[in-house]
């Protein structure tokens, strides 16, 4: 029987899963615990408001845990010495780095979404159900879903592409058999800077002026409120996501290729 | 069936492979010898793809080195390699689900053969019986080649019987091709049929056992203390 | 079974058959193992074991038929040909280490009969 594409892309993603059972489980103990501590101290005194900058702090601890864990969904391989099965394996380097991305979106998909969703129920008790529908209809009726929506997305898309810089830097690293942190590092550090920067130039160069940057404009009304207002077009967010995607693909081919023809034991 | 084409290896100042060029038959076991550090598990790992050669080439079956070779090759390294969290029942579906030869029937047998149960947790179990574990996921494939890397080294001798055993147990013989790595050349001299020596990165004898022990009327350990004490053979 | 390496495996894969050819454990026309199951109980090479049951075939000592396995050949001087040959290994060998101890062709004959004797009263 010979085995498919789809079998031995999901053995991969179950085994990386599996990998991080442990640490997962860590973190999600730390989300209910972490905002059953803090719905204490509110309880007996803190201010009600003060469970959003809560909320907000744990979610995002929760997303650099997982994004450390990138990193080291590599490193453990070799510490482990799995990377001796792992490379003795008849799959190409694209497969393996797929099942690692799959795995890194699986655990921000379910953590963030599991602290996302402690968070929102705590913040709606605490600051009441109608906050919430007031802040939705706030958006809806400000054309501000369909730039929620873009954000999210390109949100979203950043982050893959984030991961994907993470698992190039570690592969350049791995290259190398002295220093291969520090390289790590560095590389992850300079390939950002220079994504970024390759990023703006295309920007620049291809967007008419008038509609260059995101402009928010941000205001008070006589209550109180933030209007937010964005010069934010389609266009705009058609090209910034192209350029995401198309560096995101070109950093997974290299690592991939890196993998395949540069690493060895 | 393996050709090595002027293959040199050197990891920074140290050369472990030197211009080697060598055609390993098919269907043998073949014993590649010689002290620590004298290139074979370099040669082993190349073959597999975790070393590239810094000169030469390398085919097996004329193919280069890649996904496809490796799908027919089973490698078992001298170290513990698989995941130590998994039972040896998840070891088992992993593995299985790359392979188009593995081969259920044999695993179980195996299985009962080397006395192991599938619910063994990798890092719980003694170093002998992670060895087993090894051997039991290479063994349960129909392979064509099978490299291992000093399969017996740190196991106890009645371990050690049972890995000889399951060697030949199912050995394929004409069809498939066992590379075995090793310094403890006594124990595995009764199932070699080739031997390759070498030394300091370079071929110092091979050449059919039987016919080098008729020749010289002396057991390969024997000849393997000529080979490394003298220069010259 | 240990095997001396410094000798062909297979030449003393065939001793091992003659041997249990002589002591009656295999009889003429008898199936001997398959060559796996050989080299599993000896913990030998399979190639070896079929390189042995090769040379078998060409000394006349044996003979495979296709889809049944390899047989002990039907020749009923086959015993006595096998224990002449052990025989004579042994004599000669005996003969040449006891010449090097220094002894003379007499002194061996002499000290033969002695050692049956010998044999005989501790039998009793």
């Amino acid at each position: 029987m010979k085995p498919s594409n789809g079998n031995t892309l999901f053995s991969l993603y179950k085994k990386d899963l599996l990998s991080v059972k442990f640490e997962s489980l860590m973190i999600l103990a730390t989300i209910f615990l972490g905002h059953l501590y803090f719905s204490y101290k509110i309880l007996t005194g803190w201010p009600e408001p003060t469970i959003l900058g809560v909320t907000s702090t744990i979610f995002f601890i929760v997303m650099f845990v997982i994004f450390i864990g990138t990193f080291t969904s590599v490193s453990r391989e070799w510490s482990n010495n799995t990377i001796y099965l792992v490379m003795s394996l008849p799959v190409s380097g694209k497969k393996i780095f797929l099942s690692k991305l799959l795995a890194v979106m699986t655990q921000l998909v379910i953590l963030g979404g599991a602290s996302i969703l402690v968070g929102s129920l705590l913040s709606s008790y605490f600051l009441g159900a109608d906050i919430i529908a007031q802040v939705f209809g706030f958006f809806s009726t400000h054309q501000l879903l369909k730039v929620l929506v873009m954000g999210i997305i390109l949100l979203f898309f950043g982050i893959i592409q984030i991961i994907l810089v993470a698992f190039f830097s570690t592969m350049v690293g791995r290259a190398f058999k002295k220093f291969s942190w520090l390289i790590t590092f560095f590389t992850f550090i300079f390939t950002n800077i220079f994504i970024g920067k390759i990023n703006e130039f295309l920007l620049k160069a291809l967007i008419a002026p008038v509609d260059r940057h995101l402009s928010i404009i941000g205001s008070t009304n006589f209550d109180g409120q933030f209007l937010v207002e964005s010069g934010l077009t389609t266009q705009f967010f058609l090209l910034q996501l192209t350029i995401i995607l198309l560096i995101s693909t070109g950093l997974f081919f290299l690592t991939a290729m890196i993998y395949d023809k540069k690493i060895e034991l | 069936m393996i050709e090595l084409k002027g293959v040199t290896k050197t990891f920074g100042s140290t050369i472990a492979l030197d211009n080697v060029s060598i055609n390993i038959p098919e269907g043998k076991i073949i014993g590649i010898l010689g002290p620590n550090g004298s290139g074979k598990s370099t040669l082993l790992k190349m073959l597999v793809g975790l070393n590239k050669p810094n000169h030469g080439n390398i085919f097996i079956n004329g193919q280069q080195i890649g996904v496809q070779t490796k799908s027919f090759i089973s490698y078992l390294p001298e170290i513990d390699y698989l995941y130590p969290w998994m039972t040896i029942q998840q070891a088992a579906d992993f593995v299985k689900s790359f392979y188009e030869d593995w081969d259920e029937n044999k695993y179980k047998e195996l299985v009962e053969f080397l006395e192991l149960q599938p619910s063994m947790v990798i890092k719980k179990v003694s170093k002998g019986m992670r060895a087993k574990a090894k051997l039991l996921l290479s063994f349960s494939r129909n392979a064509k080649l099978i490299l291992l890397d000093e399969p017996l080294s740190g196991i106890d001798i009645l371990t050690r019987d049972k890995i000889i055993e399951t060697i030949i147990r199912d050995y394929r013989a004409g069809d498939q091709s066992i590379l075995i790595t090793t310094h403890e050349v006594r124990e595995v001299e009764g199932i070699l049929d080739e031997v390759i020596f070498i030394r300091r990165g370079q071929i110092a004898l091979e050449g059919n056992v039987e016919e080098l022990r008729y020749q010289r009327q002396a057991s390969l350990v024997e000849i393997m203390k000529e080979v490394y004490t003298h220069e010259t053979i | 079974m240990d095997f001396d390496h410094g000798r062909p495996i297979y030449l003393q894969i065939i001793d091992y058959i003659k041997k249990q050819i002589i002591t009656r454990n295999l009889k003429i026309g008898d199936k001997v193992p398959s060559q796996r199951e050989l080299a599993q109980q000896l913990k030998v090479n399979p190639n070896t074991v079929q390189r042995a049951y090769r040379e078998m075939e060409n000394m006349q000592l044996a003979e495979t038929i296709r889809g049944q396995g390899t047989f002990i050949v039907k020749r009923g001087e086959l015993l006595k040909e096998l224990q002449g040959e052990m025989a004579g290994t042994l004599l000669k060998n005996f003969i040449l280490e006891m010449q090097s101890l220094g002894y003379d062709d007499q002194e061996i004959l002499g000290l033969v009969e002695k050692y049956q004797q010998d044999l005989k009263e501790e039998i009793k």
